[in-house]
């Protein structure tokens, strides 16, 4: 039996993609890799949903056009992040989020 | 018109006349006076057809309302804008507007070199509404709002010459005084609406005095002394009578119309129109009684040695008012009206009197300053005579109808206390008034070399409302308490005197609780010894007067004897001192409020500025301090909240699982 092929191990995957995403929003300090990481916890999430579509039957067409649905926000979301990080960077000169500090004052 | 539109223009012109004169009166000078005058004319006019309506029965037995508009429609809470018009309205309105009239005629003359003219007529034309909407007023609080607009209206005009300290001080005593007795009237009215759940006077009467069985939530006999306290501000009545005297120092037609002849009987007004509150309440009615009679044996004790003539008169008014509530505390409420009326005009016409009096001598007002002017100014000698020996309780002027039926009522009700202080009483009214009339007219002149040629009777528009103020005082007694014909059938009433018939409807529910019975009037039993022993004393009164303080009328002739007055006041100097200073009430007032009350404010402040504004700015510190402390934490880097974000939905999920699994 073990891990292979049950809606265990996506979840697990799921779970350490979506950790590895969160280390690395905590830890990079550049602006796009966070974003990256953002990019890697949502696609986490969304392979949860889509192996809860999977393997329950009641959910087989809502986990797809969920995933579909998170998808499109993800395009959205990285379409505004990267533009936002794109002003801040021609404003700032530097791609590192730690001297983003204009929030201080 | 019907009396829908007449009962709402008797109270409605004199304000139209104050908003006029309040706008346009300063560009008007010295015509400033014609709009007012003819407001309160023409008010008096209407009134008198009301009160001719009311008197021979043309509203029935209930009284006639008009109701203008819901005032506060607030869910249980109405109040409507009503206007209510019984007999005892009636009464009240005969001497408001006919003492308010003649004392604006006389207000053209006395007033006519005063730079605030304008001014003058404008307050009392806003004391004409004021008080004409509080004998008006269908609801408690419609009354106490014109309660508080005639305390507004004595506040101005005795600080009319209000460049003069005294009278700054006297108009803020006065008012001062008044929010005491008011606190009281306020917290009556809130128990009247607490009990009863309305504010309309009658309804509220009727539920107060009807349902007995059911227990109210505040007894009636607190509410009844509430009310009274109202009263006692409003009449001067002790321990509140302080302000009254010194609100002697506005301009005289002021004190004859609002501290003599209306205002102050307010209080009179206002406790026999709740009579039958004060009926279900026989602890109150002996409360009202004895505050009465006290403060008519205090203040005539004082007005006996009192040298400014219009403070002798100020005293006098108190007395007068305390035998008003004597009156009203035994129940012989038609006697409290009857002496309101007739002193309404008694003492209305003294104290324009005296106002011509201090006009002749330029503004002096001490009597030790005056003497021998009989003939130098004989109109007001004349008036002012007439009005005396009415004060004094002399057949058949209104005075001693008056003062004699209150006297017999006390007496037949029983409170035998309450006559023998009022017969003492009834003394002292008649000597001072003649030590009044002696020092001031008879003897031998007194009055600075300076002034002494220059002094000349006042104008015409001055002495002829004091003649017509004359005429009731002479005849009203006989007018209203004359049982028999040819006046009785005009009215068309029969029995105890126009004034008994008229108020009988409006006392009968309160005579009812009481189970007073009307007695027999026996001219030659009790009632014909009472009137005797009135009789009596008053001209005791009068010959020790003349015996100190001289007379000279027609034929008989005396010198005043000055050395034996000083011989007996030293024989009490006590007395004489207690007298002379008022029984240190003010001193009394100053110590208690002034003095120790300063030293609890003193307290009170160190208080406030030491440990509550300690406290609050304590407060500050703290908050301000563990704020800048705090803001440390607000990195503005993102990830660090981002952190934060992490942490707490890690706390978050870790305690679900725990709650989960445990």
């Amino acid at each position: 039996m073990g891990l292979a092929n049950s809606l265990d191990a996506y979840l697990i995957l799921a779970g350490v993609l979506f950790a590895i995403g969160t280390f690395g929003f905590l830890a990079r300090r550049n602006a796009i890799s966070m974003l990256m990481s953002i990019e890697l916890m949502l696609n986490a999430v969304n392979l949860a949903i889509v192996a809860f579509g999977s393997f329950i039957p009641n959910l087989k067409a809502d986990g797809s056009i969920i995933a579909l649905m998170v998808m499109a926000v993800a395009a959205a979301e990285a379409t505004v992040g990267l533009a936002i990080i794109i002003a801040i960077y021609r404003n700032r000169k530097t791609p590192l989020v730690d001297e983003y500090d204009a929030m201080r004052r | 018109m019907n009396m829908d539109t007449l009962i709402p223009l008797i109270a409605a012109l004199p304000m139209g006349g104050f908003l006029f004169t309040a706008v346009v009166g300063r560009r008007l000078g010295k015509r400033a006076h014609i709009v007012p005058v003819l407001a309160v004319g023409l008010s008096w006019v209407i009134a008198m057809v009301v009160v001719y309506t009311a008197l021979t029965g043309g509203f029935g037995e209930g009284g006639q309302t008009v109701k203008l508009w819901d005032w506060i429609p607030a869910g249980a809470f109405q109040v409507e804008a009503a206007f209510f018009v019984d007999n005892l309205t009636a009464a009240l309105l005969i001497v408001v507007t006919t003492v308010g009239l003649l004392v604006h005629i006389y207000s053209i003359g006395y007033m006519s070199h005063d730079p605030g003219y304008w001014r003058f007529f404008a307050y009392l034309n806003l004391f004409m509404f004021s008080m004409l909407l509080l004998v008006l007023g269908d609801s408690w609080l419609t009354v106490f709002v014109a309660w508080e607009l005639v305390g507004l209206c004595s506040y101005l005009l005795i600080g009319f010459w209000y460049r003069k300290n005294s009278a700054a001080l006297a108009s803020k005593k006065a008012f001062i005084v008044n929010r005491v007795g008011d606190v009281g009237f306020a917290l009556g009215i809130m128990a009247i609406w607490v009990n009863t759940g309305t504010l309309n006077i009658r309804e509220s009467i009727d539920v107060l005095t009807s349902h007995t069985l059911v227990a109210f939530p505040i007894p009636v006999g607190l509410i009844a002394l509430l009310i009274f306290a109202g009263a006692m501000g409003k009449s001067a009545q002790f321990p509140l009578h302080v302000w009254l005297p010194d609100a002697m120092e506005g301009p005289t037609p002021v004190s004859a119309l609002i501290h003599a002849a209306t205002m102050v009987n307010a209080g009179v007004y206002l406790v026999a129109r709740a009579n039958p509150i004060f009926a279900s309440a026989p602890e109150a009615m002996v409360v009202v009684a004895g505050i009465g009679i006290f403060t008519a044996l205090l203040a005539a004790s004082i007005a006996l040695t009192q040298t400014d003539i219009k403070r002798v008169l100020a005293y006098s008014t108190l007395s007068q008012l305390g035998y008003m509530f004597a009156a009203l505390g035994v129940g012989a409420w038609t006697a409290a009206i009857f002496h309101l009326m007739a002193q309404g005009f008694t003492k209305g016409l003294l104290f324009l009197a005296s106002g011509s009096v201090i006009h002749a001598v330029h503004d002096e007002q001490d009597m030790r300053k005056m003497g021998g002017l009989a003939k130098k100014i004989p109109h007001t000698y004349r008036t002012m005579l007439i009005g005396s020996i009415g004060m004094a309780g002399i057949p058949p002027l209104a005075g001693f109808f008056s003062k004699d039926e209150i006297l017999g009522e006390t007496f037949k009700a029983g409170f035998y206390w309450v006559w023998a202080i009022g017969v003492i009483v009834a003394i002292m009214t008649a000597f001072y008034m003649f030590r009044l009339i002696g020092l001031t007219f008879w003897g031998e002149s007194r009055v600075d070399k300076a002034v002494e040629p220059k002094i000349h009777e006042s104008p015409r528009v001055m002495t002829l409302p004091l003649w017509l103020l004359a005429i009731p005082s002479l005849l009203l007694g006989l007018f209203l308490a004359w049982p028999g014909p040819p006046l009785g059938p005009l009215f068309g009433q029969h029995g105890p005197g126009l004034l008994a018939g008229w108020l009988e409807p409006v006392y009968a529910h309160g005579l009812e609780i009481l189970g007073h019975h009307e007695a027999e009037f026996a001219i030659f039993g009790i009632d014909g010894v009472l009137i005797l022993i009135s009789i009596a004393v008053a001209t005791a009164g009068v010959l020790a007067a003349w015996r100190l303080f001289g007379v000279e009328i027609g034929g008989l002739r005396r010198r005043g004897q000055p050395e034996r007055v000083q011989a007996l006041s030293a024989r009490v100097p006590f007395l004489y001192r207690a007298s002379l200073n008022k029984w240190w009430f003010d001193e009394l007032n100053h110590l208690v409020f002034i003095v120790i009350g300063g030293r609890v404010a003193a307290f009170l402040w160190w208080f406030d500025a030491n440990v509550v504004d300690g406290i609050v700015n304590g407060i500050g510190a703290v908050t301000r301090l563990s704020g800048g402390g705090l803001a440390r934490i607000q990195t503005g880097h993102v990830q660090n909240y981002a952190l934060g974000i992490a942490i707490g939905l890690i706390v978050m999920v870790a305690s679900y699982a725990l709650m989960v699994s445990s």
